[in-house]
């Protein structure tokens, strides 16, 4: 048995449920759902995408050349002394690339894009640290390797030349 | 009820909605899917440091990984999307 209190609940909240229906109409039938095996079709298809997208990367890995640049001309050894650095381009003229003369006496060249976000590397000469200011993060200036912070590649290296007391970088090479 | 017509709720003869038993298969299919697309995702992005870096065959590596992902993809789509069983 259904009560008299019931029953006028029941009523109400059908006419509540016909008010919300007339203010805000809902046409199912014309509504194009998707299922869930659609879904999985979808899905599937995208990993389709990731995956040719990563095999696209591999095969570029295999067809474009790792090295880049020319042979161009830095600057006379003898105007960097021990512990300073020197700045140049290379090898666009838009890319930042820095010299250093190690205390050691070797000179040793990178390019001053950090792997992590790009910011500008800069040499640090007090405390002899390669940094880059945008996260912290720091590279060996005697291999470019990340000694701290977030980069986790180390800085590409230029292969350097020294003829006639003239430094010329020939090539930048990923490590 | 002649040959023409279909039985209520069923489009060429298959249900339109999944037992439900079937809809957790299809729905766990799902899950697995996406959290494998996830996988994926992140693979994409560390072939792209990979390549950056310049290190060919763990981007190859990865592009394998990446495949064998999409293939068991497609395997589940495949059993997944069999038609429903004749009992005879």
């Amino acid at each position: 048995m259904i009560s008299k209190a019931d029953r006028r609940k029941e009523q109400a909240s059908r006419r509540q449920r016909a008010g919300w229906e007339t203010e805000f109409p809902y046409q199912w039938d014309r509504d194009d759902l998707v299922s869930r095996r659609q879904l999985l079709r979808f899905a599937v298809m995208a990993s389709g995408a990731l995956f040719a997208a990563t095999g696209v990367l591999a095969g570029l890995g295999f067809v474009r050349s790792r090295t880049r640049g020319t042979r161009q001309s830095i600057i006379e050894a003898v105007k960097v002394l021990p512990g300073e650095v020197h700045y140049f381009k290379y090898p666009g003229s838009d890319d930042q690339a820095l010299l250093l003369h190690l205390k050691s006496g070797n000179f040793v060249a990178y390019s001053g894009k950090c792997t992590h976000l790009s910011c500008a590397v800069y040499w640090e000469a007090q405390q002899g640290r390669l940094l880059c200011p945008c996260h912290d993060g720091e590279f060996s200036p005697q291999n470019g390797d990340v000694v701290a912070g977030p980069p986790t590649r180390p800085l590409p290296k230029i292969v350097l030349e020294e003829e006639g007391g003239m430094l010329y970088a020939l090539q930048e090479v990923p490590v | 009820m002649s040959s023409n017509q279909k039985p209520p709720g069923t489009v060429q003869g298959i249900p339109e909605r999944a037992t439900a038993g079937q809809a957790a298969i299809i729905m766990l299919g799902l899950t697995l899917g996406l959290i494998m697309m996830g996988i994926q995702l992140w693979l994409l992005t560390l072939a792209f440091d990979l390549f950056r870096s310049g290190d060919r065959t763990q981007t190859l590596v990865v592009a394998i990984f990446s495949g064998v992902v999409f293939l068991g993809g497609v395997l589940m789509l495949r059993f997944l999307d069999r038609g429903p069983r004749v009992k005879g």
